[in-house]
């Protein structure tokens, strides 16, 4: 049991890390063909990831429901929205004019509508009350976000054509050297976690419990 | 007994009321949408960019619009999706759409329930196949890499795809002549990285303007050759179709509440700068 739980996930990543490794530099058929194969094998893990998703939040919502803690009432809605969402999905599918269609079009769309569009209310409320400019490097922030703001939109043309100049001006050149940076910092962090873990360095994903 | 001193004017517009921008907010929205201005809308390189590779392909072209994206981000990419969709539609070209959002399909099948309206010959596995959603986002991406009808055996409607004529020509993403992906998050880069790179295919991308940046650098190293940035990326690409539309109509509104942003931001920045002034100099005269 103890090799399953410790030893057998390592030597599965290695496994599979080195065989698509080397398939990415080998053009054959064999090779293309493990790789569709393992694309579908993909798919399907992915499903199962789902499933365990879905239990992952009925767990925890009925265990709130089950302890009556504070604004529990939410977990019974949540758990309530969902089986039925669930139901008439399987029976009905989720196409425009079934009842989940239906539901999706007149209650999803505009809640989630609604949620995104307070942000606007928010963001100017905020800006406001706190981008202000204390600092040299804050001022710097505060006069490119607000060129990038006004010179994306027509207002800004309309007011002078060199506040849309100077806005793309800013996107393609500091945007892009501090976001270019941010990338490939990330890329190589990920091919050493990747490195890490098919060596069997890195054992974080296996969880930490028992 | 301490007299207390009566808060000062900045002081008491620094400390405003959120309801009263909230407000401004509202009005700033609503009243360009009841009384449209009309400002102009330039059309920038990236959408134009966009807009050519379109029409510059011949008729009949395999195109593949990606929708990732869900009802949050609706009113910036849903105009978006529906003036390229037009474009295709218009130049005759065929479109695959994949969805790797869980609740996106449904915002593609009322712009195809809506387009219908207008190109009623407009067919399912013939011109277009709506692919739906399928789970795994990468390691879709990778899969349709092989074969669409292998990845997604079932259409949104529940047709099978393999017998689709579409499919049976255009199975395989190497197949692509064009590609749109409509971005709310960092799915676009998956698609970069698994798909248009490895098969050397154009694509462009449609995102939120809050994303947009991300995709710069993408733009600058020829990885994607258009952008249609939010909003107003929409609202060029109906102008440039000739079909103003959602988009267009916003725009004002749009602009009206950047106008006001600007200029909150401003004041209580200025505010903000002579009150630390004056306790500055308050504070010396007491010393």
């Amino acid at each position: 049991m103890q090799f399953f739980r410790k030893q057998f996930p390592v030597l599965l990543a290695f496994v599979m890390g080195m065989l698509l490794f080397v398939q990415y530099f080998v053009p054959s058929k064999l090779s293309k063909g493990f790789y569709e194969g393992f694309a579908d094998w993909l798919i399907v893990i992915a499903g199962f990831a789902a499933i365990f998703a879905i239990a992952s939040l009925l767990h925890y919502h009925m265990g709130k429901i089950r302890k009556r803690v504070l604004g529990y009432g939410f977990s019974v809605i949540t758990i309530v929205a969902f089986i039925q969402m669930l139901v008439l999905g399987f029976v009905f599918h989720y196409r425009p004019g079934t009842p989940a269609g239906w539901e999706y079009q007149w209650l999803f769309v505009p809640m989630q509508a609604t949620m995104f569009a307070t942000l606007a209310f928010f963001i100017a409320s905020a800006a406001f009350r706190a981008f202000r400019a204390r600092t040299w490097e804050a001022l710097a922030l505060l006069l490119a976000g607000l060129i990038v703001m006004i010179g994306r939109v027509p207002i800004g043309e309309f007011i002078s054509p060199h506040l849309s100049t100077f806005s793309d001006w800013i996107l393609n050149n500091p945007n892009m050297a501090g976001y270019r940076g941010i990338l490939l910092g990330v890329a190589l962090a990920q091919i050493a976690i990747a490195v890490r873990i098919i060596f069997g360095i890195e054992r974080t994903y296996m969880g930490g419990g028992d | 007994m301490e007299k207390v001193q009566k808060p000062s004017f900045i002081e008491r517009f620094l400390q405003l009321d959120r309801r009263i921008i909230y407000t401004l907010v509202v009005l700033a929205v609503a009243i360009p949408l009841l009384f449209p201005m009309g400002l102009p809308i330039k059309v920038t390189s990236e959408v134009q960019s966009v807009y050519d590779t379109i029409e510059s392909l011949p008729e009949g072209s395999h195109m593949l619009l990606a929708v990732d994206y869900d009802p949050a981000s609706m009113p910036e990419l849903y105009p978006m999706m529906k003036a390229v969709m037009r474009h295709v539609i218009e130049k005759k070209h065929k479109l695959v759409i994949p969805v790797l959002w869980p609740n996106g399909p449904n915002l593609v099948a009322q712009a195809i329930e809506e387009l219908k309206v207008d190109y009623p010959d407009w067919t399912s596995g013939e011109d277009y196949v709506f692919l739906g959603y399928q789970v795994g986002t990468a390691i879709v991406i990778i899969s349709m890499g092989s074969s669409f009808s292998r990845t997604f055996p079932h259409d949104f409607y529940g047709s099978t795809t393999k017998t689709m004529p579409l499919i049976k020509e255009y199975d395989k993403f190497a197949q692509t002549d064009y590609m749109v992906m409509l971005e709310a998050g960092s799915t676009g880069d998956s698609w970069i990285i698994f798909a248009t790179e490895p098969y050397d295919v154009e694509v462009a991308a449609g995102v939120t303007a809050v994303v947009a940046p991300q995709y710069y650098p993408f733009l600058q190293a020829k990885q994607i050759n258009g952008i249609l940035g939010g909003l107003k990326g929409a609202a060029e690409y109906e102008l440039l179709i000739d079909k103003p539309a959602m988009a267009v109509s916003a725009m004002d509104s749009q602009s009206i509440v950047h106008a006001l942003i600007f200029v909150v931001i401003i004041i209580a920045n200025i505010f903000a700068f002579v009150l630390a002034g004056q306790k500055r100099r308050q504070a010396r005269e007491e010393a």
